[in-house]
């Protein structure tokens, strides 16, 4: 038996793999706007960089957001996935989607999480960055 | 999934197929009357044996113009090395004629994990760094060797990078010293020629399936004249001299005998052939832009390896899934981690790990090298449409500023 069996990419779930196949809200981020967050988490040293932005509209919810991602593929998948859930909420309420989070609605392996923190970190500096919270 | 046939395998520097001419040269011997006698028997079964093994031995020396009295039939590469390195280095320690050893820090698991070994033993072995495109130079050599060096190993050409060592030169600066010099020719045997007794090495250590020939051969040549004597690893019925004991087994060494005659015959021809595909796959994918070399600019014709900037190696690998190339790190992608020949160069951790070797084989065609371009560059393209670390090489950040380490040693592609 071989010792050390080369090991597979992470094999993602169908939802997670339809995102990194086909991802959304990536073609290109928002001009800078004071309505316009954008954060940066991650460092291409450590193979992923992330750069997420979100938009809030004049009723205070957020209505756009957008990234870009150097990453593994559930990152990307993650990325993806999460631009789709921010329209509509709050600043307030986008700071409840933590890593953990997202990786349990990815169905993501619990290997892949190291990989959706710098996710994370860009979302909630993406949130900082807000002027009008 | 697409199935195998449709992809390109493009990984001989790994394993190569079994050519046709060798499988018939087996297959004739694993047959009810088929040559299937034991080598060391007298009676007409063991000599007609023996001298198919002597035939073999035969075709192996020619191919590394060599005394085929040296040869020792073995399992593969990896006990040839570890015959080498352990038998030569204990020879001399038991006979208190030194406890020296040079190596480098490139060289295969084959050659680092007996000189571990060694070390355990109470030896002390340098490893040399390479130049940053793997080179270890005879200057080099010359500048560690000590009166007390008794065994000098270095792989002719690396694996992971394809980068040749000047063998000769390293041979000439030890012409005049007791050290033994072990060569292991595993990738080169095939690809470049070699000429283990004009160029003074010692011993040389082959392996069967990289040239075309079965797994679970190789051969360890050893200098008969002058003599190099080493310990075994084995201990039984005196086969091979005592050095290697075990009963041969003629099909898998007349395979390997075959392979290598097929390969010195084709050597003059096929190296340019593969020299120039490896061209044409390096001018393909440098034009992608932000792409590192890593190794020579003129490697062995049948590795090629790059790193792919601004792009997440395990996203690059899942693009490219059934695609017959090693990611990541190559040989070393099954640790997972970082490979040692690549961080020895200097390249950075998240650049290695988007690396990708590509190696044509004796039945690739330029339409093999040009569809395997085609998918790594889609591949590429696609995920540096979205990286942030691609919008800022555009934006005019330089590799090694985006990766913090070093990449400029290698050579860049920006158009």
């Amino acid at each position: 038996m071989p010792k050390s069996p080369r090991p597979r990419p992470l094999e993602l779930a169908a939802l997670a793999r339809d995102h990194f196949a086909h991802p959304r809200n990536a073609a290109g981020l928002l001009e800078p706007a004071p309505e316009v967050g954008t954060g940066v988490g991650g460092r291409v040293q450590s193979g992923t960089y992330v750069v997420f932005q979100v938009r809030v509209a004049a009723e205070g919810c957020i209505d756009a957001a957008r990234w870009e991602c150097m990453g593994a593929p559930a990152a990307i998948a993650a990325s993806s996935w999460l631009s789709e859930q921010l329209p509509g909420c709050s600043p307030e309420q986008a700071r409840a989607w933590t890593a953990l989070g997202i990786g349990d609605a990815l169905h993501l392996e619990p290997e892949a999480l190291s990989a959706l923190l710098p996710v994370e970190d860009a979302l909630k500096a993406a949130l900082d960055a807000l002027d009008v919270e | 999934m697409s199935s195998r046939a449709d992809w390109s395998y493009l990984d001989h520097a790994a394993t190569t197929p079994v050519d046709p001419r060798v499988h018939r040269r087996m297959a004739s011997c694993m047959e009810r009357e088929g040559t299937f006698g034991n080598p060391s028997s007298v009676h007409p079964w063991g000599r007609a044996a023996a001298a198919m093994v002597d035939q073999a031995a035969a075709q192996v020396a020619d191919l590394i113009q060599a005394d085929p009295a040296g040869v020792v039939w073995t399992s593969g590469a990896t006990e040839a090395d570890n015959l080498a390195i352990l038998g030569a280095a204990r020879f001399a320690a038991n006979r208190d004629r030194g406890r020296h050893v040079i190596s480098a820090r490139t060289e295969h698991a084959a050659v680092l994990e007996p000189l571990q070994q060694l070390e355990r033993e109470g030896m002390e072995v340098t490893l040399l760094p390479p130049e940053a495109d793997g080179r270890v130079t005879p200057d080099a050599v010359a500048d560690a060797l000590r009166d007390d060096t008794v065994l000098v190993s270095l792989m002719h050409v690396n694996n992971e990078i394809g980068t040749v060592q000047d063998i000769a030169g390293v041979g000439e600066v030890l012409r005049d010293h007791p050290t033994r010099f072990h060569v292991d020719a595993a990738q080169s045997a095939g690809r470049l020629p070699i000429k283990a007794e004009a160029w003074g090495v010692d011993l040389l250590s082959l392996s069967a399936h990289k040239v075309y020939g079965p797994k679970g051969v190789g051969a360890l040549w050893v200098r008969h004249r002058p003599r190099v004597r080493l310990e075994p690893l084995l201990f039984g019925g005196g086969q091979q001299s005592g050095l290697r004991p075990g009963t041969l087994a003629p099909h898998l060494i007349a395979g390997m005998g075959e392979a290598c005659a097929i390969a010195a015959e084709e050597l003059p021809t096929e190296a340019p052939r593969l020299a120039a595909l490896r061209e044409r796959l390096l001018h393909r994918l440098m034009a992608l832009d932000a792409v590192m070399l890593n190794g020579q600019r003129q490697g062995c014709p049948h590795v090629l390896n790059l790193s792919f900037g601004c792009v997440n190696g395990d996203a690059l690998q899942a693009e490219l899934d059934g695609l017959g190339v090693s990611a990541g790190s190559a040989c070393s992608s099954s640790e997972r981690g970082p490979s040692h020949v690549l961080r020895a160069l200097g390249v950075p951790d998240a650049l290695a790990h988007s690396s990708l070797r590509f190696s044509p084989g004796r039945w690739t065609t330029e339409a093999d090298v040009d569809q395997a371009a085609a998918l790594v560059a889609g591949a590429v393209e696609r995920l540096r449409a979205f990286s942030p670390a691609w919008r800022e090489f555009g934006q005019g950040a330089r590799l090694d500023e985006l990766y913090g380490g070093n990449p400029g040693h290698a050579q860049e592609s920006k158009a």
